[in-house]
């Protein structure tokens, strides 16, 4: 079980925000998901490698050569915010 | 209470790639914002990562290089976190199984012992765009150029005492990777940065006690202060009962002091996975042995031939190895003189000299290998003098390259002639009877100092240009002679 | 109901003979979707003056006796695939304004090979949902039922086949998105092998399992476009360069002496009863034409949806981690500061179904729960994908349902949130095993369709599609149209 607190420190690292009128159907149905997995844990998985991609291939290694697919106005077309080719956010310090 | 440092080092090489890791944008330095980037690099929907060859060529040949195990099967996996300069909100790092693993890499002393410093790992990851916080008003600008450039992380065991160790380790590396041609390790352009782990406890203690790290030092010069600056922080609050946060924290060079970075207050939980969009990179033996063949000769190997072959001290033959162009010009020098000592002492003295009075490179260097032999051979064969030779050294350095062409055009020739030499001998006894009593009845101490009289009269009497070995024999014999 | 009137393979031989121009499908294509889609909501984008453009184009080329096979057919994207110029969404507020300076491969490649792209389709907000509910843009419609809905995610495009809008729409599955609306539209939808057809520009959800796939009227129709969809891509490093055979060859080769299993599992009590006799029909049709048939087991089928539920958030809640406000999509006004900026535009952005998922897949990937969930998951859907290996060494095609009902209602209240991921319980196996699965319509249930799906071994898509097509050959499911009479 998963207490609003802990699923209010989730949403942070998400940067999402659940406001407090949210909160109590959000972790209802966040339990109700994990709920769901319960069943994995009946499963014998030991020496059982991680299935991380179902492609039973190795890497392919592309040619290290320079080659532009869009040009810069293309690539910053969409962007909210922008200024002398850079892309804005409200000042950061550090 | 006596405190010991302990520090550990996480150093970012930046790769010598054409194209970025994962896309094939240009990694060029300082060009104008934006526009080194792809769909990739924006981070637009759709795009995927596809591996660079250069990449993983140049890890292998790092690890190799540091003869470390090769992670013959590694992964990518997703570090999570949202910044403006990370595109995806992940970065594409090797948390799990890295490319390079477990080796032991020799760092030379000043004192010409080798200190080893375990390495833990080398795993490559794309680096971060760059936030602009001066150029738009009130306005961070993001610039991507940089994202997606190949980083080779290198990671150590905390094996550094001393800050003496930790700049020895990171020229060892510096002078390594730039042999290796992986990276040419320029600071102060971002190729090469360091992040030190520091920590201190109470001297014979084996516990570690709680660390903090130091980010991004990014030049030699700061890297002894910044640790000396952190440790005595970390003493004062430790000496006063209190304790040290773990965190992590910037040196900065103009208040001389370590603060805490704002944007890693927050703890963040990464949640690294495999990233699903790229698949195992798995080396076989082929791979690892083609590679071995193609390495150069490893800074500590010449280091050790230049002390047994060639003859030369622990301290010439740690500064000539310190980077792969100086080597390499020492080399060249000494395949055509023939000389190693003296070639040696001209480019570890002259040469170095003339170089940091001007802050500049080997590579940028007026002065050739051919040119520095040519006036070796000059000095070996009698023709100049030593002060002579730094005559002719001058006019190299200001550009010139023939070095018999200035011999001629300075009238530098020395007068090895023993004919031309004894009748100005001959001339100076007769006119300088007194001096030449004086010296006959003095005893072989006064003799010598005497000596300096007529070889100064004789050197002015040939323009400076007097053999001097030839000439204080030729005037023992007259003198002598009664 | 009504017969279909044209399939993709027709509409290409009467290109070619000339009975036909591009042109005119094109403006007959334009015209339906400008008349049904106010009542399906099938599509989001439609580009008229761009689609014209290129079938006179395709006239040009076939007066000049260019014979390709897609050449000047009308088709449909789902709108998960970028489009160069064109409006892409995701059917999210997020990407709502778009604009992606780039065609996915599949776009390119259908491009190239002729097919002129009338739009964009409608689906779940991010391919997140079963159900085409949680658009953005409003959910689409099932055109045998406007009431009901199209399922999902790729709800949109298989509304606008049986419809008529087209003959093909591409379409995107990562848990069953083509092959449960396929389905609940009685049209046909394959989901190839992972690695068959190239990832690049399609707005990723599961990156370890999405794939894109056609849906059209027939198998026939799927196997001409899925030999001009795959093949390896220099910009998907997890495209496979597995040759890429020509499926519409081995169409015709006989069944006779096919090994056909089918798994007792699919057949729980999430089935309903009238869809399990559909099924069972369809089987014995396979049976008819000389497949054997034969019982086999999955017994971790419903753990599948578990484990399902666990990665594809998971891969997910990282894959969006982009969508920032920083560089393109929704932005939220007047943002405090950076945070700020971050929080409320995800907040603002993404839709409940997506936040949901993202906030899932967070968690199980955080430091405390990554063992316990995510590594867990993982390894269970090695367990899964090798008791699919095991049986596909012994069958050479699964048969079985591709959705547990029929189409259903929309805003069903009764249907909780795990309710509806059990939607995928029977199309999420080949997901987490890569495996290759067609949904071919097989009957009607109180006047909706049922849909049998196939599975095969990897990257033998000709087999299913030979499978698919010798059982339309003997049926007439897929030529049945709903009657829009009434909608416009």
């Amino acid at each position: 079980m998963t207490h609003a607190a802990a699923v209010k420190e989730v949403a942070v690292l998400a940067r999402l925000s659940i406001s407090d009128e949210d909160i109590e159907t959000a972790t209802t149905e966040f339990n109700q998901t994990l709920a769901l997995f319960d069943a994995l844990s009946s499963v014998d998985t030991t020496q059982v490698t991680p299935m991380v991609n179902p492609l039973d291939a190795v890497q392919r290694l592309r040619i290290d050569s320079v080659e532009t697919l869009v040009d810069r106005e293309g690539l910053m077309r969409n962007a909210p915010a922008q200024d002398q080719h850079y892309f804005l956010v409200p000042r950061v310090l550090d | 209470m006596q405190w010991e440092k302990v520090m550990g080092l996480e150093v970012h090489l930046q790769l010598a790639t054409q194209s970025k890791i994962f896309s094939s944008s240009a990694t060029t330095f300082g060009a104008a914002a934006n526009s080194q980037t792809n769909p990739l690099d924006v981070a637009l929907p759709g795009t995927l990562p596809v591996l660079n060859h250069s990449a993983v060529t140049q890890a292998i040949v790092f690890g190799l290089g540091i003869g470390a195990d090769i992670g013959r099967v590694s992964r990518f996996d997703r570090k999570n976190y949202f910044y403006p300069d990370l595109p995806k909100g992940y970065q594409i790092s090797q948390f799990f199984q890295p490319i390079v693993k477990e080796g032991i890499f020799d760092v030379p002393m000043e004192d010409g012992s080798l200190f080893p410093v375990r390495i833990l790992r080398a795993h490559l990851e794309e680096d971060a765009g760059k936030s602009v916080h001066d150029a738009i008003p009130g306005h961070t600008g993001i610039d991507l150029n940089r994202a997606g450039t190949p980083l080779l992380e290198v990671v150590t065991e905390p094996d550094f005492r001393t800050a003496t160790q930790v700049v020895a380790y990171l020229k060892a590396l510096h002078a390594l990777v730039t042999y290796l041609g992986i990276s040419d390790g320029n600071m102060s352009e971002g190729s090469m940065r360091c992040d030190v782990n520091l920590s201190l406890r109470p001297k014979g203690e084996s516990e570690y006690g709680t660390r903090t790290e130091l980010k991004n030092i990014n030049s030699f010069r700061f890297i002894e202060r910044a640790i000396q600056i952190e440790a005595d922080r970390q003493q004062d609050l430790l000496d006063s009962g209190d304790t040290v946060t773990q965190e992590t924290r910037l040196f900065d060079p103009d208040k001389d002091e370590t603060r805490a970075m704002r944007s890693k207050e927050v703890a963040n939980d990464y949640r690294y996975f495999p990233d699903p969009d790229l698949l195992p990179i798995v080396i076989d033996d082929d791979t690892i042995d083609q590679i071995r063949a193609s390495l150069p000769e490893l800074p500590t190997a010449k280091r050790a031939r230049y002390i047994s072959d060639l003859g030369l001290g622990d301290y010439d033959a740690n500064l000539l190895t310190q980077d792969r162009a100086t080597a390499e010009f020492f080399e060249a020098t000494c395949t055509i003189c023939n000389n190693p000592k003296a070639a040696a002492n001209w480019i570890v003295g002259e040469l170095s000299a003339a170089l940091n009075r001007v802050g500049n490179t080997i590579n940028d260097c007026a002065i050739r290998p051919d040119g520095l032999a040519a006036l070796i051979t000059r000095i070996d064969d009698g023709t100049l003098s030593s002060k002579m030779a730094k005559t002719v050294f001058d006019a190299l350095w200001a550009g010139e390259s023939d070095v018999d062409r200035i011999i001629l055009d300075k009238g530098l020739k020395q007068v090895s002639d023993a004919g031309a030499l004894e009748a100005i001998v001959d001339e100076l006894i007769a006119a300088n009877s007194a001096q030449v009593d004086q010296y006959r009845a003095a005893d072989a101490s006064k003799q010598k100092k005497l000596i300096g009289f007529f070889v100064g009269q004789a050197m002015k009497a040939s323009k400076g240009q007097a053999n001097p070995q030839l000439l204080n024999q030729l005037l023992k014999e007259k003198l002598s002679a009664s | 109901m009504a017969k279909a009137v044209n399939t993709l393979a027709a509409l290409s031989q009467q290109l070619r003979t000339g009975s036909v121009s591009s042109r005119e499908l094109t403006e007959d294509s334009l015209l339906r979707i400008a008349r049904l889609n106010p009542a399906l909501n099938a599509v989001i984008t439609s580009c008229e003056d761009r689609a014209l453009a290129a079938a006179a184009q395709a006239d040009k080329a076939l007066a000049s006796g260019d014979v390709s096979p897609l050449l000047g057919i009308p088709m449909l994207h789902k709108d998960i695939f970028c489009t160069r110029d064109v409006r892409t969404t995701c059917a999210s507020k997020m990407l709502a304004e778009f604009i992606p300076p780039y065609s996915a491969t599949v776009v390119n490649r259908l491009e190239t090979a002729g097919m002129i792209s009338l739009g964009k389709c409608n689906m779940d907000e991010f391919a997140m949902g079963s159900s085409n509910e949680t658009s953005f843009f409003g959910a689409a419609r099932n055109p045998w039922d406007t009431a009901r809905v199209p399922g999902g995610s790729s709800g949109g495009s298989a509304a606008a086949v049986a419809a008529g809008f087209a003959t093909l729409a591409t379409g995107t599955d990562t848990g069953g998105s083509i092959r449960q609306p396929a389905a609940l539209c009685g049209i046909t939808g394959l989901k190839p092998s992972y690695g068959r057809v190239s990832r690049y520009g399609m707005i990723a959800f599961a990156s370890s399992m999405d794939q894109a796939g056609p849906m059209a009227r027939t198998a026939e129709d799927c196997a001409l476009v899925l030999s001009a969809m795959a093949g390896s891509d220099a910009l998907d490093s997890t495209c496979s360069d597995q040759p890429v055979p020509n499926y519409a060859e081995t169409l015709e080769q006989s069944i006779s002496g096919l090994r056909i299993g089918v798994p007792k599992e699919f057949f729980s009590h999430h089935l309903d009863a009238a869809v399990a006799d559909a099924i069972d029909r369809a089987i014995k049709e396979l049976e008819q034409a000389g497949a054997t048939i034969v019982d086999v087991s999955l017994p971790s089928t419903d753990l599948g949806v578990s484990t399902y539920y666990v990665i594809a958030p998971a891969e997910a809640s990282a894959n969006l981690s982009r969508y920032d406000g920083v560089r393109y999509g929704y932005r939220c006004e007047n943002p405090a500061d950076l945070e700020d900026l971050y929080t409320r535009s995800r907040s603002e952005g993404f839709g409940p179904e997506v936040k949901r998922r993202i906030l899932v897949g967070t968690f199980t990937l955080s430091a405390a729960s990554y063992d316990q969930y995510f590594m867990k998951a993982q390894q269970v859907r090695r367990v899964i994908a090798n008791e699919y290996d095991t049986v596909l060494d012994n069958v050479d095609v699964i048969a079985g349902p591709s959705a547990p009902n029929t189409a259903f209602v929309l805003n069903d209240q009764s249907k909780s949130i795990t309710d509806m991921y059990m939607e995928d319980v029977f199309t999420i196996g080949a997901n987490l095993a890569g495996l290759p699965a067609i949904s071919v319509p097989a009957g009607l249930v109180n006047g909706l369709p049922v849909g049998m799906q196939l599975i095969g071994r990897r990257f033998d898509e000709a087999r299913l599609l030979n499978v698919a097509h010798q059982y339309q050959k003997r049926t007439d499911w897929h030529t049945l149209s709903p009657d829009l009479g009434g909608l416009v």
